[in-house]
């Protein structure tokens, strides 16, 4: 798994390809929570090139909106593929994530709430 | 009709492979690859789409099952993983070394719960999980199932 982060504007975008598995996991939570302790809480995951996610991705996933809603943030989703869609609809994700097409989409709709 | 021809290509069609990994998380790739190679070398009429997504997910639970909460760690403890295709349905087998599956509810968690996702995605992608214990030796035994339009 490759986690890449790119700043817009004061959100950041967290982009995943690859798997999110109970391999990479680790990776991940180290990534985002250097993140979120450099002062960011404002977050979008993009999925958009992330081809598998198991039980233990979507808790890591979890996870990490906990940790940026407890600081006053939020995280949002973008770009799940149909794979990754039918397992958070299978787990009722999408009801606990916003979800958005793509980053662009997800970026504005933080710039919308401000 | 449909599904006594389908009885009866279970008959002459059979394809079976087994793997042994340790507990180590760096082989579930390795998992993924063997079950996308097994779908390419028997083809997509006996392992369409359909079955590849729901058993890659459904493995990967099973064995992620087997390395924490059997084997709680104990790297060099061997997880078996066996595929089994027929016709109209495919097979998964993970037999661990450990104290056996837990019998969680397959009731979705509280959404912003961490855990508990496992078992409830592996029921809801198979057509049958069963799971038992040999001797020292736990199985879950994991059934795609295509299904048969009347």
């Amino acid at each position: 798994m490759n986690v890449k982060i790119e700043a817009q504007g004061n959100v950041s975008v967290v982009q995943c390809s690859g798997s999110l598995d109970a391999d990479s996991v680790v990776a991940f939570k180290k990534v985002t929570l250097d993140l979120i302790n450099s002062g960011a809480t404002k977050l979008v995951i993009d999925c958009a090139k992330l081809t598998f996610v198991d039980s233990m991705g979507l808790g890591a996933m979890i996870s990490l909106l906990r940790r940026v809603r407890s600081r006053e943030g939020d995280l949002k989703v973008s770009g799940l593929t149909d794979d990754v869609k039918t397992i958070f609809e299978i787990t009722r994700l999408h009801r606990l994530f916003e979800v958005f097409p793509d980053a662009a989409t997800a970026c504005r709709q933080f710039e919308k709430s401000v | 009709m449909r599904l006594r021809r389908v009885d009866s290509l279970r008959k002459v069609f059979k394809f079976q492979t087994q793997l042994t990994i340790r507990s180590e998380t760096r082989y579930l790739a390795l998992l993924r690859q063997w079950v996308a190679a097994t779908a390419t070398v028997v083809g997509p009429r006996y392992f369409p789409r359909a079955a590849l997504r729901a058993v890659n997910l459904s493995l990967i639970e099973a064995v992620d099952n087997a390395i924490f909460h059997a084997h709680r760690g104990h790297r060099e403890k061997p997880i078996d993983v066996g595929l089994r295709v027929e016709a109209g349905r495919v097979m998964v087998v993970v037999t661990d070394r450990g104290r056996g599956f837990r019998q969680a509810t397959t009731d979705p968690p509280e959404l912003l719960m961490t855990h508990g996702r496992g078992l409830l995605l592996m029921r809801h992608l198979m057509a049958s999980v069963e799971h038992c214990r040999r001797g020292k030796r736990h199985m879950v035994r994991m059934i795609w199932k295509r299904r048969v339009s009347t």
